[in-house]
C-alpha cells in the first residue's frame, strides 16, 4: 500500500523517516510524489538486492579499497560494488553463523554497529544513526534479513535527469539531479538515495550523495555527473560558466567546422583563442606533427619566402603525401600494436612494420586497416596483419587489446568483476572474449613463423558463473554466429559499421591527439561515461566526417591541420592562460624521444647510425625499439609491452636534463669533426650564414639581430676560444633551449 | 728381496698418439653462378674454405662433372683483321660504346675509365644462332700494362685480358688483339669486361668463327678457397633446385643449393642497380646479384602493351640469407605491384603482372630485414613463365603415366606426361608456356597408391589407400570424396601439402551417411596435420577438404593421402652426410618413429653397389634408435673407392609386419633444414639422401685410463662406482666422449659413461656398475670403449682386456711402519676398504685374526677395526731367527648386507 508518512526534505529529496514510504519533491515545487511503496524493490519488505546492497555500495563498504577488495577487510568480504549479489547474500546472512545480523535485536547487528562506530571499525563511521542508509539496513535486518523472493523485480536501467537543466552559473550554482530506475515489473521508481554519484572534474563542480551538483566558485568548464545503481550507470554533462569581466568574443576567423565547434565551447566558457602562429612556428610544428622531423633549413627558407596565401595548406598536402609521414605514423601504430622482436620475432618486426608503412603510404581506409588487423589469418610473415593476434597471445589479451585500441575501453577490471567505474560487466568481458577464443596460433616449419587460424569449436566460460558465454556486442547484445563463420568477421562488421559509437570516435580522437598533443577524450584510450570528451560536439563532428570520408585518415588530418585551431600560437593570452582543455591555444609539448634524437642529428649535422639498419634510417622511422639506444630510452621511448598510449613517458626527469646538458651523446654530436657547423666553415660560409643555417634548422627561423650580435660578440672573443668552439657552444645552447626541445 | 704383497695395481699407460690429420674439412660458402642451364657445358665455381685439392663435386643429378685444374695455356692466335681485307664470314663486330649494361665512361670512339670509378664494368649481349667456338678479338689502345677481367655468361675467364700494349692511348694506337677462344651457346651470351686498375681504351669487340678448341680455363684458380668445375647437364633436365657438395681428401663439405634454369644469366652491376635509372635488362633473363642494406637493387626493362610477365625472386630456396622483397614501379617510380613472402615460396616472393602500357618499368629487390652482405644473394627470374606451387595431381602412382596440370600464380595451360619412376619419392618437374622461354618449376611426389583429382563438384568414391589432390580455386571452396569402409576399419588422412611448402593448409572432416561428423582437424603445424578415425559401421563415408583459413585461388593446390591405419614405422637419420675413413667407420644415428609396430627393424644401406660392412644395424624390439656403423672394409674394397670419393647412400629399414614386408627409407629432412635453415622446404628429392665420402685413415685423438686399473665388483653389495678418464686429447678436441662398457657378464649393466662429471672438464666419467648381489667370486675381462667425433670424423678408442673381478665387499691391507725383517719391531697398520651400497648401510666392526703366524713372530691374536672406521694398528716383533719369506695370514670378518664376509690376505717376511 502506498503511504506518505513523516517526510523530511533535504535539498529536494525526500527521505523515508519511517518504514513504509518514500517520496521525492522537486526543489522548485516541493511537490511530493510517492514513487514506491515501502521500498524500491516493490512489495512491503526491504529488498536486499535492490536496496541494501546499493546502500552498502553507496556507503563505500563494497568499494575496492574496503570490503569489496578480493580479500575483503577484517574478515568481511563483499562483492565489488555489489556485482555478485549471491555472494553477498551468503556473506551477510550466513557466513560465521550469521553473526553479522541479528533480526531479533537489529540494533545489535554488527552490520549496523560497525558503520555507526558503536564498536571499532577501521573504516570509520560510514553513516549516521537514523539516516536513510541506516534505516534501510536496519529495516532489512528487522524484517528477518531475508533473501529477495524470486518474483522480486530486477532493474533494467536507470535515468539521470536534472530537475533544473542548464548551465551552472553564479546565479544558479547548484542543480538537483534525480535518478529513476526501470524495473522488470514495469514500474519506474526513484532511486536517488540509493545511487552513487560522482563528478568527473571536481575542480568544475561537485556532487553530493543526495545528487545535488554544485559549481565550484569561479569555475569554467565541463564535468560529467555519473550515477551508478547496481551494475547500471548513466551520465549527464554539466557545464559551469562564469562571467569574466570585460569578456567580449572577438569573432576569430574559422577555417572549417573544427574552428566553429571549438569556438562555440570557448565562447561558452568565455575564453578567447590565441592568435595565429607565425610561419616559422607553423612549418616547424607541422613538420614535427606530420613527419616527426624538423624541416630542413632550405625547406624553412623556401616556406618563409613564399608569399602565397595557400602556402600552409599546400605544405600540409605535401607532408601528408610524403613517405616520412607514413613512416612516422607507422612508429606511432608500432607502439600501439606492440611491434617488437619479443612478440613477433625479428622478421616479423620488419614485415609488420612494412605493412604499416605501406598502409599509411597508400592511405588505407581505417575500416579496412582495422579489418585486416582483426580478421587476418595465415602466416604472420606472409600476412603481417595477422601478427595482431600473435602479439595478443591469448584470449584475454586479444579481448583487452582490441577493446582498448578500437573501442577506447580499458576492460582489464571486468575480467574479474564488473567494471567499478564503467558500464562494462564481467559478462560483457567474456561475451566479447568469445569472438577471439577460437584463435589458434601454431608454429610452422619456418623458423619464427606463427600461423594464425580459427577453430570451429571452443567457447568462453564466465569464471564466476560458469556459464558459457555467447558472443556479445556493445549496444547489440548477444549474437548468434553460425558455427562455420569466423567470429572475428562478425565483430569486425559491427566495429566498422558507420553507426558504431566507438570506432570512428576513437580514431578521430587519436588523430586529433597526435596533432594537438591532447585528446578531446584524454587519455585517448579511456573512453567512458565518467571521462567525457572536453568537446563532445567537436568529437562527434570529426567522427562523422571521418565516416563520411570513407575512414580517410589523411582527409581528417587535413581538416585538423588546416583549422585555425591547429594553427594557433602556443603562447597564452591573458584570457586563456589557465585553459588547457578546450584548445584555445596550441599545446606545447616536449619532443618525443625519436623526434628529439632526429632533431639533434639534424641540427648537429651528424646522422645517427642504428646497428643492423641501413644508413640513413631516422629514429622516427625505427621499426621497433629492438634497434634503439640509450638516449631514446632516457627520453621515454616505450618498450612496447602494452597497447596503452601511456607507455610512452612524457615525464621530464633529471636524466634527461643531464643527457642534454652534460651527456656524452649530445656532446659527441656537437663536437664531431663532421658537424654541420664545421662543414659549413670548411666550405667558406660566413659566420652569419652558418648561424642562420643553424637557426633555420633548429627553429625554422632566422636569428634575430640581437641573437646574431650576441653570438658574434661571443665568437669574437678570440683569445678565449676558436670559432669551432664558439659554434660548439652555440649548438649546445640551441639544443638546450626550450624553443628547440619543445614542439610549439 | 722379500717384500709385502699388496693389491695388484694395474696402470694402463697409453702411448702418446699422433694427432689427427690437420687437413681442414671443406666448408662450401657459395657457388657462382647460382644457376646453370641444362644441355650445355657450364662452369661452376664453389667458394669456401678447405677446398684445396678438391677431389670431386657431388650433385643430385646426372651430370658430367670435370674438375678444372687451373688456367691452361691459351693457344697462340692470329688476328683475323690484320692484313685481311675483311674478316671471315659470320664475324660479329660490336662497338664498345654500345654496351647493353655498364658504368664505363664513353669517349667516342672509346670506352674508358672516367672519374676513377672502381665499379667500371660493361656487358654486351651477343646473340648467335647456333652454338660454336669464336675467337674474341678486342680493338683497343693501350700504352701500359692495364689488364681487365673478362667474363663469359657470368664466369670469369681471366683477369689478364687486354694486357697487350699497343703503343699508346690515342685513336691511332688502336689495334685488334685476339684474346681467346670462346664457346658461345645458341641464343644470347653475355661478355663482360671489368676494370681492375688503369684501363685500355676499348673501341670494338669482334667474335670471329673458329675451329680452334676451347681450353677449360677460368680465372679462378683452384685454391683453398676456390674449386672450379665444368658441368655438362643433360638436355631436358628439369628446371629446379638441386644440391651439391665438395669432397676433398679430408672430407665432405656442407650442402649448397643451386638451380638448373633455362633462363640465361646476367649479373648485377653493383653501381648500376643503385642508380635511379637502374641496370637495364633484356628479357627474359635470370639476373644474379646480392643485396646490400643501403639501397634496393633496381633493374629497368622494356615491355610492350599488354605483355604479361612473371617476376620470381629465388633466394631463401637457394639457402641464401636474403629474405627478398620485390616491387614493380612504373616509369614515374610509382609502385604498381609488391611482394614479400609469397605463400608457398619459403619466404621468397613472386609477382605476375600484366602491363597495359608499353614502356620502361622497374623492378627492385631488397632484403625484407634491411640486411645486406655477400650472403644476401638472389636469382631474379623475369620472363613470361609459369609460377607454380604444386602439380595436380601432386603425386603420381609409381610406374604410371599421368597427365599433369599445375597450381600456381601463373599456371601453364597445357599438360605434361610424367613417367613415374618407382625408385624415388619426389622428382623435380618444370613446364613452360607454349612458345615462351623460361619454365616454372615445382616437385612431383611419387606414390605407390592410385591418385585422384577432386574439385568443388566431385563426388568420387576413392579406394583406400589412395591419394587425392585438387585446387581450392575460390575462397571458402571445399572438396569432397567418398570412401567405403567396414565397421572398425581405421583410416588416417594425412595432409601432404604443407610439408612440401605448398601454401594451402588442409582442414579435413569425415561424416557418415547421415551427415554426422566423426572427426575433423583444423590446425596448422610444422608439417601437414592428420586425421585418424574409425568407421562405426559398414558404409559410405564423406570426406570434406577445405582450406584452413578459407583462402582460395589458383595457387592453393593440395594433396592428401588416405590410408588404412596399420602398424608401421618411419626412420630418421640424424645427419645427411658423413665421412667414412679408411680403416674406420662412419656412424649415423638412425631413429625410429614407431606407429603400432614394436618389433625389430634391421637396417640396410643402399648405394655402395655392394653391401658394406655394418654393425649396430638393428633397431631392437621397442627400441627407438641405433648408432649404425658403416665400415669401409680394409682388406677388400668392393666399391673400389679411394680417399676423397663420394657416394650417395640411403638407409632403409625393413620389417615384416602382419605378414607384409614393409620398407622405409630414413629421412634427412630435419638435418637438411638444420644445415640450410633458410630453405624451409628443401627439394624433396634430397630427403633421405646421405652423402658419404671416403676419408683418410684417422689416428686416435684421445686416450682412456681407468682409475685403479681394474674393475672390482663387490658381491653382496651389487653395485659400485668406478672412474674412467679421457686423456691425451688432440689440440682442439674438447668435446665429451661417449663411453660404454662392453663385454659385461649377463645381468650386469653400467651407466654414467654418457656424460662427464663436470661439463667444464669433459674428462672424468663416473660409471655406476650394477649386477646381481648373489654372485660368486669370479674374474674376467671387459672393454671400455670411448667414441667421439672431431673434425668431422668419428673415432672409437678402447681399453682392451680390462680386468673385471667379482670380489667380497671388503679388502684388507697390512702396512708395517718398518720393513718386516728378522729382528724388526714396530706397528702394523691394518687398513680396510669397505664396499657399501650407494644408499649407505651399517658398517660393522671388522675382526682380524692373525693365523699361521710363524714361530718367532709376535703379534696379538686379533685386532678390531671399529664400526664405521677403516683402520687400526697392532704392534709386531720379529725375532732374529725368523726365516725370510715366511708368511702371516690375516683373516678379516665382518657383516655386510646381513651376511658374514670373511676375507684373507697374507704378509711376507722380507729377507735382510
Amino acid at each position: 500500500m502506498n503511504m506518505l508518512v513523516n517526510l523530511k526534505s533535504v535539498a529536494g529529496v525526500v527521505e523515508r523517516r519511517a518504514s513504509g514510504a518514500r517520496a521525492l519533491a522537486s526543489v522548485a515545487t516541493v511537490c511530493l510524489v510517492v514513487l514506491c511503496s515501502h521500498s524500491a524493490c516493490g512489495g512491503s519488505a526491504v529488498s536486499l538486492r535492490n536496496e541494501v546492497l546499493p546502500t552498502l555500495s553507496r556507503l563505500g563498504c563494497s568499494s575496492g579499497a574496503c570490503h569489496g577488495s578480493p580479500q575483503g577487510k577484517g574478515g568481511f568480504r563483499l562483492s565489488l560494488r555489489a556485482f555478485d549479489p549471491s555472494i553477498d547474500e551468503q556473506t551477510l546472512r550466513v557466513e560465521y553463523f550469521g553473526r553479522r545480523v541479528n533480526p531479533l535485536n537489529p540494533d545489535t547487528s554488527l552490520l549496523l554497529r560497525k558503520p555507526l562506530m558503536q564498536i571499532t571499525h577501521a573504516g570509520g563511521q560510514r553513516m549516521e544513526a537514523g539516516s536513510h542508509e541506516h534505516q534501510v539496513i536496519r529495516q532489512w535486518i528487522a524484517e528477518g534479513a531475508r533473501i529477495d523472493p524470486p518474483e522480486t523485480p530486477s532493474c533494467d536501467g536507470i535515468q539521470l535527469e536534472s530537475l533544473a537543466p542548464g548551465e551552472l552559473t553564479a546565479s544558479a550554482p547548484t542543480q538537483q539531479f534525480r535518478v529513476t530506475a526501470d524495473f522488470s515489473d514495469g514500474t519506474t521508481r526513484d532511486v536517488t538515495r540509493l545511487v552513487v554519484f560522482t563528478s568527473s572534474d571536481e575542480s568544475v563542480a561537485t556532487v553530493s550523495d543526495a545528487g545535488q551538483v554544485a559549481r565550484v566558485e569561479g569555475a569554467r568548464g565541463q564535468t560529467a555527473i555519473t550515477a551508478r545503481y547496481l551494475e547500471h550507470m548513466t551520465t549527464r554533462f554539466v557545464l559551469a560558466v562564469s562571467d569574466v569581466d570585460g569578456f567580449q568574443w572577438n569573432d576569430p576567423p574559422e577555417a572549417n567546422y573544427v574552428d566553429r565547434l571549438v569556438h562555440n565551447r570557448l565562447r561558452q566558457l568565455q575564453y578567447l583563442p590565441s592568435p595565429r602562429c607565425s610561419d616559422s612556428e607553423f612549418i616547424r610544428r607541422v613538420f614535427l606533427d606530420v613527419t616527426g622531423l624538423l624541416p630542413t633549413a632550405d625547406a624553412a627558407q623556401r616556406f618563409l619566402a613564399d608569399r602565397s596565401e595557400d602556402k600552409r595548406s599546400r605544405l600540409i598536402d605535401q607532408l601528408l603525401e610524403s613517405p616520412e609521414h607514413a613512416k612516422f605514423m607507422a612508429l606511432k601504430w608500432g607502439d600501439t600494436l606492440r611491434i617488437r622482436s619479443g612478440s613477433v620475432a625479428t622478421p616479423g618486426v620488419f614485415k609488420y612494420h612494412r605493412w604499416l608503412v605501406r598502409a599509411f603510404d597508400q592511405n588505407m581506409p581505417y575500416d579496412e586497416f582495422a579489418r585486416q588487423l582483426l580478421t587476418s589469418s595465415g602466416s604472420t610473415f606472409e600476412t603481417p596483419a595477422a601478427s595482431f593476434f600473435r602479439t595478443a597471445a591469448d584470449t584475454n589479451d586479444a579481448t583487452e587489446s582490441t577493446a582498448q585500441i578500437f573501442l577506447g575501453a580499458r576492460l582489464e577490471c571486468a575480467k574479474c568483476h564488473n567494471h567499478p567505474h564503467e558500464r562494462w560487466t564481467q559478462d560483457n568481458y567474456y561475451g566479447l572474449a568469445s569472438f577471439f577464443t577460437r584463435l589458434q596460433r601454431d608454429a610452422t616449419a619456418r623458423r619464427d613463423e606463427i600461423f594464425i587460424s580459427v577453430s570451429m569449436t571452443g567457447e568462453v566460460t564466465q569464471p564466476r558463473t560458469g556459464r558459457t558465454m555467447q558472443p556479445w556486442l556493445p549496444g547489440t547484445g548477444s549474437v548468434d554466429v553460425p558455427a562455420d563463420v569466423d567470429r572475428r568477421t562478425v565483430f569486425a562488421d559491427w566495429l566498422t559499421k558507420p553507426g558504431n559509437p566507438f570506432f570512428a570516435h576513437v580514431e578521430a580522437n587519436r588523430l586529433w591527439s597526435q596533432m594537438l598533443g591532447r585528446g578531446i577524450v584524454e587519455p585517448i584510450d579511456d573512453f567512458r561515461d565518467s571521462n567525457p570528451p572536453s568537446n563532445a560536439e567537436l568529437l562527434d563532428a570529426l567522427a562523422r566526417d571521418f565516416v563520411e570520408s570513407g575512414y580517410d585518415r589523411r582527409h581528417l588530418l587535413r581538416i585538423i591541420l588546416n583549422s585555425e585551431t591547429y594553427q594557433r600560437s602556443s603562447q597564452a593570452i591573458p584570457s586563456n592562460e589557465s585553459e588547457d582543455r578546450y584548445f584555445s591555444k596550441y599545446p606545447r609539448r616536449l619532443l618525443s624521444a625519436e623526434q628529439l634524437l632526429d632533431a639533434i642529428c639534424d641540427v648537429s649535422g651528424v646522422p645517427e647510425v642504428f646497428a643492423k639498419l641501413p644508413a640513413g634510417t631516422r629514429a622516427t622511422q625505427l621499426p621497433s625499439p629492438d634497434f634503439s639506444q640509450q638516449f631514446l630510452k632516457v627520453f621515454g621511448q616505450p618498450e612496447r609491452q602494452s597497447v596503452c598510449d601511456c607507455e610512452r613517458s612524457d615525464d621530464m626527469n633529471l636524466s634527461q636534463a643531464l643527457a642534454l646538458s652534460n651527456g656524452t651523446y649530445v656532446q659527441g654530436k656537437i663536437a664531431s669533426g663532421n658537424s654541420l657547423a664545421r662543414r659549413l666553415l670548411k666550405s667558406g660560409r660566413s659566420t652569419e650564414e652558418i648561424v642562420a643555417e643553424i637557426y633555420l634548422t633548429a627553429y625554422a627561423r632566422r636569428p634575430s639581430a640581437k641573437e646574431l650580435q650576441t653570438f658574434l660578440a661571443y665568437a669574437g672573443e678570440s683569445e678565449k676560444r676558436t670559432v669551432d668552439q664558439a659554434f660548439e657552444d652555440l649548438l649546445w645552447s640551441v639544443i638546450n633551449s626550450n624553443e628547440f626541445l619543445f614542439q610549439h | 728381496m722379500p717384500h709385502l704383497k699388496m693389491s695388484t695395481l694395474l696402470c694402463l699407460v697409453v702411448a702418446l698418439l699422433p694427432t689427427i690429420a690437420t687437413a681442414q674439412i671443406p666448408q662450401a660458402i657459395s657457388v657462382e653462378p647460382m644457376a646453370i642451364p641444362a644441355g650445355e657445358t657450364s662452369t661452376l665455381i664453389v667458394q669456401g674454405t678447405g677446398l684445396q685439392d678438391s677431389t670431386s663435386l657431388w650433385m643430385n643429378l646426372d651430370a658430367r662433372i670435370t674438375r678444372i685444374s687451373g688456367a691452361e695455356e691459351q693457344p697462340s692466335l692470329t688476328s683475323a683483321f690484320n692484313g685481311q681485307d675483311s674478316p671471315p664470314e659470320g664475324t660479329l663486330i660490336i662497338e664498345a660504346e654500345d654496351y647493353d649494361r655498364g658504368t664505363w665512361g664513353k669517349r667516342p670512339p672509346f670506352i674508358l675509365n672516367v672519374g676513377g670509378n672502381n665499379a667500371n664494368v660493361a656487358e654486351w649481349d651477343v646473340k648467335v644462332a647456333a652454338a660454336g667456338n669464336f675467337v674474341l678479338e678486342l680493338n683497343y689502345a693501350s700504352g701500359g700494362d692495364r689488364p681487365v677481367k673478362l667474363s663469359l655468361n657470368g664466369v670469369e675467364l681471366t683477369d689478364q685480358a687486354a694486357k697487350t700494349q699497343t703503343g699508346g692511348f690515342g685513336s691511332n694506337d688502336s689495334k685488334w688483339v685476339p684474346e681467346r677462344v670462346l664457346a658461345l651457346r645458341a641464343g644470347t651470351n653475355t661478355i663482360r669486361l671489368k676494370r681492375t686498375g688503369g684501363t685500355p681504351h676499348f673501341d670494338k669487340l669482334a667474335l670471329v668463327p673458329t675451329t680452334e678448341p676451347v681450353t677449360s680455363s677460368v680465372s679462378a684458380q683452384p685454391s683453398d678457397r676456390v674449386a672450379p668445375y665444368q658441368i655438362d647437364v643433360p638436355d631436358k633436365t628439369a628446371v629446379g633446385i638441386r644440391g651439391l657438395r665438395i669432397a676433398t681428401r679430408a672430407g665432405l663439405s656442407n650442402m649448397l643449393l643451386f638451380m638448373i634454369d633455362d633462363l640465361s644469366t646476367q649479373e648485377e652491376i653493383p653501381g648500376g642497380t643503385a642508380s635511379e635509372t637502374g641496370q637495364h635488362l633484356k628479357l627474359p633473363t635470370g639476373v644474379e646479384g646480392r643485396c646490400d642494406s643501403t639501397h634496393a637493387d633496381r633493374y629497368a626493362f622494356e615491355v610492350s602493351a599488354g605483355e604479361e610477365l612473371s617476376f620470381e625472386a629465388v633466394a631463401s630456396r637457394l639457402g641464401t640469407s636474403l629474405d627478398p622483397v620485390l616491387t614493380l614501379l612504373d616509369q614515374d617510380g610509382n609502385e604498381i605491384a609488391f611482394a614479400d613472402d609469397t605463400p608457398g615460396l619459403s619466404g621468397d616472393c613472386c609477382i605476375r603482372h600484366r602491363f597495359n602500357e608499353a614502356g620502361t618499368y622497374f623492378v627492385t629487390i631488397q632484403d625484407a630485414l634491411s640486411g645486406g652482405s655477400s650472403r644476401h644473394r638472389y636469382r631474379l627470374r623475369i620472363g613470361d613463365f609459369p609460377l607454380l606451387t604444386t602439380p595436380v595431381p601432386a603425386a603420381v602412382q609409381a610406374g604410371t603415366r599421368t597427365d599433369i596440370q599445375f597450381a600456381g600464380y601463373a599456371v601453364a595451360a597445357g599438360s605434361t606426361d610424367v613417367s613415374a619412376s618407382d625408385t624415388a619419392s619426389t622428382m623435380p618437374i618444370s613446364v613452360r608456356f607454349p612458345a615462351k622461354a623460361g619454365s616454372g618449376f615445382t616437385q612431383l611426389a611419387i606414390s605407390p597408391h592410385p591418385q585422384f583429382v577432386l574439385n568443388a563438384e566431385s563426388t568420387s568414391t576413392v579406394p583406400v589407400p589412395a591419394g587425392v589432390s585438387g585446387v581450392f580455386s575460390k575462397p571458402g571452396e571445399s572438396h569432397r570424396c567418398f570412401i567405403n569402409a567396414v565397421k572398425g576399419q581405421r583410416i588416417v588422412l594425412t595432409d601432404r601439402t604443407r610439408s612440401r611448402g605448398v601454401p594451402a593448409l588442409v582442414a579435413m572432416a569425415v561424416r557418415d551417411e547421415a551427415g554426422k561428423q566423426l572427426g575433423s582437424v583444423r590446425k596448422a603445424g610444422p608439417a601437414g596435420e592428420s586425421l585418424t578415425w574409425s568407421a562405426p559401421r559398414d558404409g559410405r563415408y564423406e570426406i570434406e577438404f577445405s582450406e584452413l583459413t578459407s583462402r582460395g585461388g589458383p595457387e592453393f593446390g593440395y594433396h592428401v593421402a588416405i590410408e588404412n591405419v596399420q602398424p608401421d614405422f618411419d626412420l630418421v637419420v640424424e645427419k645427411d652426410s658423413s665421412i667414412l675413413p679408411q680403416n674406420g667407420y662412419a656412424i649415423l644415428k638412425v631413429m625410429a618413429n614407431r606407429r603400432g609396430y614394436s618389433g625389430p627393424i634391421p637396417l640396410t644401406v643402399k648405394g655402395f653397389g655392394e653391401t658394406p660392412q655394418l654393425s649396430n644395424d638393428l633397431i631392437a624390439d621397442k627400441a627407438r634408435e641405433t648408432r649404425l656403423k658403416i665400415y669401409f672394409p680394409s682388406a677388400a674394397n668392393p666399391a673400389g673407392m679411394k680417399t676423397g670419393q663420394t657416394r650417395t647412400i640411403e638407409i632403409a629399414g625393413r620389417a615384416n609386419i602382419d605378414g607384409q614386408r614393409v620398407e622405409r627409407t630414413a629421412r634427412t629432412i630435419a638435418a637438411l633444414r638444420t644445415a640450410i635453415p633458410q630453405a624451409t622446404f628443401p627439394p624433396g628429392e634430397l630427403d633421405g639422401v646421405v652423402a658419404l665420402s671416403i676419408g683418410p685413415e684417422i689416428p686416435d685423438f684421445f686416450a682412456l685410463s681407468l682409475d685403479g686399473g681394474e674393475i672390482l665388483f663387490p658381491r653382496l653389495v651389487g653395485e659400485v662406482y668406478f672412474t674412467v678418464r679421457v686423456t691425451d686429447r688432440d689440440k682442439g678436441f674438447k668435446d665429451p666422449v661417449a663411453l660404454s662398457l662392453v663385454g659385461l657378464p649377463e645381468g650386469f649393466s653400467a651407466s654414467g659413461g654418457d656424460r662427464p662429471v663436470s661439463r667444464s672438464d669433459n674428462n672424468e666419467y663416473r660409471f655406476l656398475l650394477r649386477g646381481p648381489s648373489t654372485i660368486d667370486r669370479s674374474s674376467g675381462h671387459v672393454r671400455v670403449v670411448g667414441e667421439a667425433s672431431f673434425k668431422g670424423q668419428t673415432k672409437e678408442v678402447a681399453l682392451q682386456k680390462v680386468p673385471f673381478r667379482v670380489i667380497d665387499p671388503l679388502i684388507i691391507t697390512a702396512i708395517p711402519d718398518t720393513a718386516l725383517r728378522s729382528g724388526a719391531s714396530g706397528q702394523l697398520q691394518l687398513k680396510a676398504r669397505r664396499f657399501v651400497p650407494r644408499a649407505g648401510g651399517d658398517q660393522d666392526a671388522i675382526t682380524i685374526t692373525f693365523e699361521s703366524v710363524p714361530s718367532g713372530v709376535t703379534l696379538p691374536k686379533s685386532a678390531r677395526i671399529a664400526a664405521g672406521k677403516n683402520e687400526t694398528s697392532v704392534p709386531f716383533l720379529i725375532a732374529k731367527n725368523v726365516s725370510p719369506k715366511s708368511t702371516i695370514q690375516l683373516t678379516a670378518r665382518t657383516v655386510v648386507a646381513n651376511e658374514e664376509v670373511v676375507v684373507t690376505t697374507t704378509v711376507e717376511v722380507q729377507s735382510q
